[in-house]
């Protein structure tokens, strides 16, 4: 199956700076390590960076070159089997079996990625029955949701595993999870969900799926 | 000799003469790429030490395949930077654990060098609208997110991801990737 919705080249951008907020960094570099294309594009964009810190002009060091420790061998990202993306096992371990969901209302399980303090938006997986409807909604930042498992359609279309749905500030769906498998997504939101129906915000506020 | 020939010296024989030359080369420019991130002289200093030591100790990882060794210092430079100054969750750790493919491969006309694509780059910079230049340094070079940007230069969002991606695509252009 091959990946057919990306991320904006914007967004690629700011992920290769390394400017991007922390939860959308995450959603980006999963998506990365399943995405060919992507790897490709991020490799040009390392060679902007890299041009811009040739222009930069040089600082003088105060000190010569440090101690030359020969020590160990760099570690190799995470590899082996499993279905969760290598950027993401040291939080959640290899399987998506073996992630301990919590009941969010709406018929959706989550499990929330803790981030660094200064983060200031969500990470969180999220698992939809299969053909459930979530409630339509808009959003107040930047939304950026990986599909792991299964797949969702939206007004914008359909999207499988490896794909991601890249939204901004405003824009409006109303995902349902496709029949099959039950659809696992890696979310990150920048704000919180809003709910279109009074009742969804209810709903919202006593179940606090945000 | 050349960069990735210096490289080539260290991984094979632990050379410190090629590793200074290395030294002197970036470690200034790194140092300053620090300060640029708002590090105080000697966070920055010592960030561009392990920057350079990180080569030292990884020089067998490099592969000119993967692109010229600027960009993988580069890289290795903004892990450290993300890590250390941001004091957020590493996510994008790409250098090392990203396999070979990654690198521009089918690129059958490999004639033009580090050099001249080095060259090209930095003519196309140089060549873009001001204003598409300014929000790609600050991205680069200021490490800003695209909100930062935008409340930094007092422009919507979407101004400054629209200006981000027409240079991006320009800069592109330059290096002879085509969409696919």
């Amino acid at each position: 199956m091959s990946i057919e919705r990306h991320p904006a080249l914007e967004n690629l951008v700011s992920c290769s700076a390394g400017s991007m907020p922390e939860a959308l960094a995450a959603v980006m570099a999963s998506h990365i390590s399943l995405c060919k294309r992507c790897r490709r594009e991020l490799a040009i964009m390392e060679t902007i960076g890299a041009s811009l810190i040739d222009e930069v002009p040089s600082a003088s060091l105060t000190s010569g070159i440090g101690i030359l420790k020969d020590s160990k061998e760099p570690k190799a990202l995470a590899s082996g089997e499993g279905d969760v993306p290598a950027a993401l096992r040291k939080h959640v371990g290899p399987w998506l079996k073996d992630v301990p969901w919590k009941w969010a209302g709406f018929g959706v399980w989550q499990h929330r990625i803790p981030l660094s303090g200064r983060a200031k938006a969500s990470l969180r997986l999220i698992r939809v029955s299969p053909g459930l409807k979530l409630p339509d909604h808009g959003h107040s930042g930047s939304e950026m949701t990986l599909v792991l498992r299964g797949f969702f359609t939206d007004n914008t279309g359909s999207y499988g595993v490896g794909d991601v749905a890249d939204m901004n500030e405003g824009d409006e769906h109303a995902p349902i999870a496709g029949l099959g498998d039950d659809c696992i997504c890696l979310v990150a939101s920048e704000g919180p969900m809003r709910f279109n129906s009074i009742l969804d915000r209810v709903l919202q506020k006593l179940t606090g799926f945000d | 000799m050349s960069d990735s020939d210096s490289l080539l010296q260290i991984a094979n024989q632990k050379d410190r003469l090629a590793f200074q030359q290395l030294f002197q080369k970036y470690a200034p420019r790194v140092k300053s790429f620090m300060m640029r991130h708002g590090a105080d002289a000697n966070t920055a200093e010592e960030l561009a030490q392990e920057t350079l030591l990180a080569v030292w100790r990884k020089a067998s990882l490099y592969s000119s395949e993967r692109g010229s060794v600027t960009t993988w210092i580069f890289t290795i430079a903004r892990n450290l930077r993300i890590d250390r100054l941001r004091k957020e969750e590493m996510w994008v750790e790409l250098p090392d654990g990203y396999d070979q493919e990654a690198s521009m491969d089918a690129q059958p006309d490999e004639v033009v060098s580090d050099e001249e694509r080095r060259l090209n780059m930095h003519r196309a910079l140089n060549a873009l609208p001001r204003d598409q230049y300014q929000v790609v340094v600050l991205s680069f070079i200021d490490g800003l997110s695209h909100r930062e940007i935008a409340e930094r230069l007092g422009l919507p969002v979407g101004t400054v991801k629209s200006r981000i991606r027409l240079a991006y695509l320009k800069l592109r252009a330059t290096v002879g990737a085509q969409d696919e």
